[in-house]
């Protein structure tokens, strides 16, 4: 019997590979699943389990914006940006974060044993956007919460990295090269 | 950092005095900070968040929603349904504000004055304190021509004949960059941070920063100072340790979700149980356009044209304020509520798009008596602010106007932040639609930036916290001076309504206090 862990692990590296190219996500199976372990950053909040399916959820959730990404260690700046937001909000809000989390696991490893995500193949990404349009356009509030929240995290996080800004045409914010006797004059 | 700046996690004692503690460093804790030490007072201000200054500003988003902005930027109400933006560093949300400056509307005013038996906070009795505060923060209109993001706006309005105006900022030295919201690069956006700050310290005013105010002290009917935790960068205590701070005088200036949950943590007398009630904030809904040329909404000063044309409409709907929204990469991404390649599909044009934004004024009608500020498990405060069909009527009014709008001033598409909605080719099809959005919460987005009320001001002790004065009802030693104690919203950017009614209170509670 599998665990819910390798279950993730298997989920998120699916759909890792499954989409076209995509650098860190076209990596193999197993230096992707590596990467992921290897991950030396000190995490707050994020556990091994909610880093795998924050993997199968991103290329979901940002579809071609992933594909003129170049650097391998990107996916990781990502989560490490996610879990410092995460870091900074109450404990109230950690607490419903990680109800979320838990059930996005359990519904994605449930899907995976289900066979909805019957081979590693492109649909794997499919089967994830069409989980988030069911949360997205949910009659019950608190699964559109649900997906509004984790968009933001996702995306959030994503389009503050200056790596995805060549894709959108966002030149960035001007360089200054201020010294510091510029700052001295208003300091006591 | 200079010697009287002090991180609380750094000071051992487990004392600190002063003559008047300042709890918050925002637009009223700053004003009310200078005004004491020009009158001689030893004033200490206490702030939760972190001191940073023009140094630390990289103009990054990565950096600047957890560091400067209350969770991350994605501070929420309780259901969720509004995401609140709102500061947290030394100068608050002076700091991160667009630096959109006006004076409380006289309209406002006279409601205050007709509702609430306000009537020494008149128009004509403000007007000298507004004036002095727009010279101490250079306050005046822009000068620079607008960037395309507002001249939208302007060219919309021209056209269908709606008024338009230039806004005031609070700069010195702007040289137009468009980052405002991510902290002042040059120190030119004149926030409490390089003005009234700096001026108090000069004064020999201390500042005890990472210092979260658990509680205030009360000995029999009097304030004494409070009790301080110092936390981490993330707002959460780094140690047991407990500051006591003693203060002749004790000035709550935590803004409008920080100032009650330390009344409600406190457990002050509240007899009429007003404390956190009426708590506004200005919702606002966004509309999306993609224009013919490149807009870059990112760059140049972020609002500089406004629209009052629908503020105060003649029926008892509620009115709004449109102005333009500025564009950076990651608030947006999380405004576009899409997902995959639909969502990149309407970012990867990311330089095209243009923002306007509609704040209703709510607070004016029995139909809009605002949120509730109560406390979480942890002691933590949590907003339910809840969203009813007379808000509705007017956010639908306020996306049909946004539209029209954009595509008279020659948008190619529309799109109103729904998550039903899609883009619109042509104003009638987008009226068709926009008709047609069911009005809910989590369906259509809402966000705010300017929290206000709570610790309502006024004559009648039934439904106020503080007097005319600012003084707290039932208890010695406290008065309350930030935007907590409006008893509405404004009806505009509240930064100066903030200045002009603190820097009145707080020199009228200067000229009472004893050295």
């Amino acid at each position: 019997m599998a665990t819910r862990r390798q279950i993730l692990k298997g989920a998120a590296a699916t759909s890792l590979v499954a989409v076209t190219g995509v650098s860190i996500w076209q990596l193999s199976l197993s230096e992707s699943q590596q990467l992921i372990e290897d991950d030396a950053y000190d995490y707050q909040f994020l556990t091994l389990d909610d880093r795998y399916v924050l993997f199968a959820i991103i290329p979901a959730m940002l579809g071609q914006a992933l594909e003129k990404l170049e650097e391998k260690d990107f996916a990781m700046r990502l989560m490490q940006q996610i879990d410092q937001a995460i870091d900074f909000v109450t404990q109230s809000s950690q607490d419903e974060l990680r109800q979320l989390f838990d059930l996005l696991a359990n519904q994605l490893s449930r899907a995976y044993l289900a066979g909805v995500w019957s081979s590693w193949s492109r649909a794997n990404v499919a089967a994830v956007s069409e989980f988030l349009n069911d949360w997205r356009t949910s009659f019950m509030n608190l699964l559109r919460s649900g997906y509004l929240g984790l968009h933001q995290i996702v995306m959030g996080a994503f389009y503050a990295q200056p790596q995805s800004w060549k894709a959108i045409d966002y030149p960035g914010p001007p360089k200054m090269n201020l010294t510091d006797s510029f700052y001295e004059q208003f300091e006591l | 950092m200079d010697k009287q700046s002090i991180n609380a996690n750094d000071f051992k004692q487990e004392v600190i005095e002063a003559d008047v503690a300042i709890i918050g460093s925002g637009a009223g804790g700053g004003v009310s900070a200078e005004i004491l030490a020009q009158a001689g007072f030893k004033v200490l201000i206490i702030e939760e968040g972190p001191y940073l200054t023009g140094r630390d500003f990289k103009m990054q988003e990565s950096d600047a929603y957890p560091m400067l902005y209350q969770e991350s930027a994605a501070r929420k109400t309780k259901d969720k349904a509004i995401n609140i933006l709102q500061g947290r560093s030394v100068g608050g949300s002076t700091v991160v504000n667009w630096t959109t400056s006006f004076r409380t509307p006289e309209k406002t005013l006279d409601f205050w004055g007709n509702e609430f038996s306000l009537k020494e906070h008149s128009h004509k009795k403000m007007a000298p304190w507004f004036a002095k505060m727009e010279r101490r923060l250079n306050i005046e209109p822009w000068k620079i021509p607008a960037n395309t993001n507002n001249k939208v706006l302007q060219n919309g309005a021209k056209k269908l004949g709606w008024h338009s105006e230039t806004i005031s900022r609070n700069v010195k030295g702007c040289a137009n960059l468009g980052y405002c919201g991510m902290g002042c690069p040059l120190n030119a956006k004149q926030s409490m941070m390089v003005t009234t700050i700096p001026a108090a310290k000069k004064l020999g005013a201390k500042v005890l920063y990472q210092a979260k105010v658990e509680k205030l002290l009360i000995d029999k009917n009097k304030v004494t100072g409070c009790e301080v935790i110092p936390v981490g960068l993330n707002s959460k205590a780094s140690s047991n340790q407990k500051i006591k701070v003693r203060a002749k005088h004790t000035i709550l200036s935590a803004g409008s979700i920080g100032s009650p949950a330390i009344l409600l943590r406190s457990k002050v007398p509240d007899p009429y149980q007003r404390v956190g009630k009426r708590t506004f904030l200005h919702p606002v809904v966004v509309s999306a356009a993609l224009m013919t040329d490149k807009v870059n909404g990112y760059a140049g000063a972020p609002q500089s044209i406004y629209s009052d044309e629908f503020l105060w409409p003649k029926d008892d709907s509620m009115g709004f304020k449109i102005e333009a929204a500025p564009l950076h990469p990651s608030l947006v991404s999380t405004v576009l509520s899409q997902f995959g390649n639909e969502h990149f599909k309407l970012f990867e044009k990311f330089p095209y798009q243009q923002g306007t934004l509609a704040l209703l004024r709510d607070g004016f009608s029995n139909n809009s008596e605002g949120g509730e500020v109560a406390l979480d498990k942890y002691g933590y405060p949590k907003l339910d602010y809840q969203l009813n069909d007379y808000l509705w009527n007017a956010a639908r009014k306020a996306f049909l106007t946004m539209a029209e709008l954009q595509f008279a001033a020659g948008a190619k598409e529309v799109i109103p932040t729904h998550l039903d909605a899609k883009p619109y080719k042509s104003w009638q099809s987008a009226k068709k639609a926009i008709q047609e959005l069911p009005m809910q919460k989590l369906k259509t987005l809402v966000f705010s930036a300017h929290v206000m009320g709570g610790n309502s001001m006024g004559a009648d002790e039934k439904i106020s916290v503080v007097d005319a004065e600012g003084k707290f009802r039932h208890l010695e030693g406290l008065h309350i001076f930030d935007g907590s104690i409006f008893p509405t919203s404004i009806g505009a950017n509240p930064q100066l309504s903030i200045y002009g009614l603190v820097a009145k209170l707080a020199t009228n509670l200067s000229e009472q206090l004893q050295v």
